[in-house]
């Protein structure tokens, strides 16, 4: 199913473990070589700033080689949709044979080629048919970007997936009054199934090579959940597909979500100890105070802003000098800066910790790919 | 930390039985840390209330006064560099670590405060009278000694900008090509000269380790600037363009074999998107001579032949450096 090589996505996993581990000091630089030595990393995949530099590069590239060919082509509608088409197909070819032949991953060129071919198609089908609903468009890009995903795992592709899909059901619900009632809740329903879905599947270990991408798309799930909740939300999506402005019914229900959830979320995360939950509800609570806002003027914008400011940072501050000792598995204090847990209380409790029988350290293996206990790098990093 | 995957090392014989128990004792008693949470928290706290300050203030600068305002910023400004002055852990020419995660905040802060103190005394009182250059003088004199006596890559940050200002150009990442007018040929050579004095600076700082972790700030801004002002000369005196670009060429090579030893990739990738673009710009312009004007075609054609060279030139480049994936 996935292009690239599946040995050597998994020996690059066992090497970031062992860098991991390395940082913490819990392995020496000798095993570490070792590991190295014994899970060989073949694929060309450099550092983020060639990652750009190539794609950029790439995308030139690319885009010269379909001026040149738009040159020589006949250049009437037909004949310059087919070249899209056939110019997207052919980028699907080098991709292919960029990863198979050069041993290509995650390298900039890979990602221009993916994306430039799907554009392409996108653009050649569209110039081709004269017009296509946009029940069509969206299928289309459903399809395109789940190839990207699943074939080449893709994050951003899973993202464009997942958007063509809510705008799949929007466009279908909104031709008919009983769907456009129905909309907000079938929103909710597909989001809440779906997020289900993606997290039973993140831990299946036959999915490992998605499971960056499967915790982007449970963040998404999340979102549209809120979003097909939100008062701004379904009182612009109403105005969009009956053309009427004004009241909506329910607001009561409407404006309960868009407070209730972003809070729901936060308590949700930090009491499972889940990043995801985590951070989206921080970020909505962004969303709820501006929906608010939009409707309501309760207090002029600067008073509004010194008291805001005044709660979050005497919250914060009091929140990181409470937890500067470990409470019910909290702490304030940075796990991952080992520097700064040398000054900590937290060393002592682990150590002491440590010396309890091993079975909890087992128990917790079970997470293998799991979202939230080896997260804490993974969920910071989008 | 992947306990089955430990097990599974441990077995094959590639870690010892302690770094197993070691990462499992790591992952059994892992705490959950809110520390990048609360610290976003208290970011954004801070960053709602001065902003909502600043408008109450803007709003009543009729029946606050100017004074009361700007002893107000001292009172900031001052209360920051004593705290600063208190707390530091000592001068030396090597790094120093900050002596708590609010310090760096708090210096940055003062400095920040100063800036608007200083500025806003110029707007209102005219101290400085027409002398702008004093005006930005004094500050960047200012942030250059805190950012050596606290060791704060931030303020260096801050009185690079403020040196390069105090030359009259504007060289913030977002500002160094919309906001100056480089069609100006005085602030083509201020820009290569000041960039070339920054890139001397990074290299001295590193050399005689006079804190020579300050040297990648340096050579970040002199790179750009010095870049960016070359090319804008190379688009603009278009009579000896060939000589510009040769000399360019020269120097990027130089500059290129650096990097290559230095290990850094930034760098010989940003001297190589750079010294492309000075090679599309010349190539292009000898084509647009040579065929009088029936250029698209083979302009195409260069353009992307050459692109995938450059690709290939990076990646051949990256093999050779080998580093770790690092700047």
């Amino acid at each position: 199913m996935i292009a690239y090589k599946a040995l050597y996505l998994d020996n690059r996993e066992v090497r970031e473990q062992a860098d991991k581990a390395l940082s913490k000091n819990i392995i020496t630089q000798e095993e570490s070589d070792r590991i190295y030595g014994a899970y060989p990393y073949n694929l060309y995949t450099p550092n983020l700033f060639i990652r750009v530099g190539l794609f950029l590069l790439t995308v030139l590239a690319l885009l010269c080689c379909l001026g040149l060919c738009m040159l020589a082509s006949a250049g009437n509608d037909r004949s310059m949709g087919s070249l899209f088409i056939f110019f997207g197909l052919l980028s699907y070819g080098a991709l292919e044979l960029f990863i198979h032949v050069r041993g290509i991953c995650r390298a900039g060129i890979d990602d221009a080629l993916l994306w430039v071919a799907g554009l392409m198609i996108a653009i050649g089908v569209n110039i081709l048919a004269d017009h296509i609903g946009p029940l069509m468009q969206s299928t289309m890009v459903l399809v395109l970007a789940l190839i990207g995903f699943v074939r080449y795992a893709d994050r951003l592709m899973a993202v464009v997936a997942f958007a063509a899909l809510l705008c799949l059901i929007f466009y279908r619900l909104g031709e008919s009054g009983i769907g456009r009632a129905l909309l907000p809740f079938a929103v909710m329903g597909v989001s809440v199934a779906l997020y289900l879905l993606f997290t039973r599947l993140s831990v299946l270990s036959r999915l490992r090579f998605y499971h960056s991408g499967l915790i982007v798309l449970r963040v998404a799930a999340l979102l549209s959940f809120y979003a097909a909740g939100n008062y701004y939300v379904v009182r612009e999506a109403n105005t969009f597909t009956t053309h009427q402005q004004g009241q909506i019914a329910l607001g009561f229900l409407w404006w309960t979500l868009t407070g209730l959830v972003p809070v729901l979320y936060i308590v949700r995360g930090i009491h499972k100890k889940d990043l995801v939950f985590l951070w989206t509800g921080l970020g909505l609570v962004a969303g709820a105070v501006f929906t608010v806002r939009y409707y309501y003027h309760i207090l002029p914008a600067e008073l509004a802003m010194i008291i805001g400011g005044c709660i979050l940072i005497a919250g914060a501050w009091s929140l990181i000098r409470w937890l500067h000792e470990p409470k019910f598995g909290l702490t304030s204090a940075d796990l991952d800066n080992p520097a700064i847990l040398e000054g900590l209380p937290v060393e002592g409790m682990i150590l002491a910790e440590s010396f309890r029988p091993v079975a909890g350290g087992v128990d917790k293996g079970v997470h293998f790919g799991g979202g939230t206990s080896g997260g804490g790098g993974a969920g910071g990093g989008y | 930390m992947n306990i089955p995957l430990f097990k599974r090392l441990h077995a094959e014989g590639l870690i010892s039985g302690k770094a197993l128990e070691q990462a499992e004792a790591h992952e059994g008693h892992r705490l959950f840390s809110l520390f990048r949470e609360l610290r976003l928290l208290l970011y954004l706290g801070v960053l709602l209330l001065t902003g909502g300050l600043g408008i109450v203030v803007y709003k009543n600068i009729d029946t606050i006064g100017h004074q009361a305002i700007l002893a107000f910023i001292a009172l900031i400004t001052s209360g920051s560099f004593y705290y600063c002055l208190r707390k530091k852990n000592g001068f030396s020419w090597e790094k120093v670590e900050a002596p708590n995660s609010f310090f760096d905040y708090i210096l940055l802060l003062g400095c920040l405060s100063l800036l608007i103190f200083l500025g806003y005394w110029q707007y209102q009182y005219d101290i400085f009278g027409d002398n702008y250059r004093l005006a930005t003088f004094i500050p960047m004199v200012i942030l250059f000694a805190s950012a050596y006596y606290f060791d704060h890559l931030g303020v260096l940050s801050l009185a690079v900008t403020n040196l390069a200002a105090w030359a009259g150009l504007s060289i913030t990442p977002l500002t160094l090509i919309k906001e100056n007018s480089f069609a100006d040929p005085r602030l083509i050579f201020t820009g290569i000269l000041l960039g070339s004095v920054l890139l001397a600076s990074g290299r001295l700082s590193a050399q005689r380790r006079i804190k020579a972790h300050f040297e990648t700030t340096y050579t970040n801004f002199g790179l750009h600037l010095f870049f960016v002002a070359s090319l804008a000369g190379l688009f603009i005196y278009d009579t000896v363009f060939l000589l510009w670009f040769a000399v360019l060429a020269v120097i990027a090579f130089f500059m290129c074999v650096q990097g290559i030893r230095r290990r850094s990739f930034y760098f010989v990738l940003m001297i190589v998107l750079y010294t492309y673009i000075g090679l599309c710009y010349t190539v292009l312009r000898l084509l647009w001579k040579g065929l009088q004007g029936d250029t698209i075609a083979p302009g195409l054609l260069w353009l992307g032949l050459s692109a995938f060279g450059v690709a290939v030139l990076l990646i051949r480049l990256n093999r050779k450096i080998h580093s770790h994936d690092s700047l």
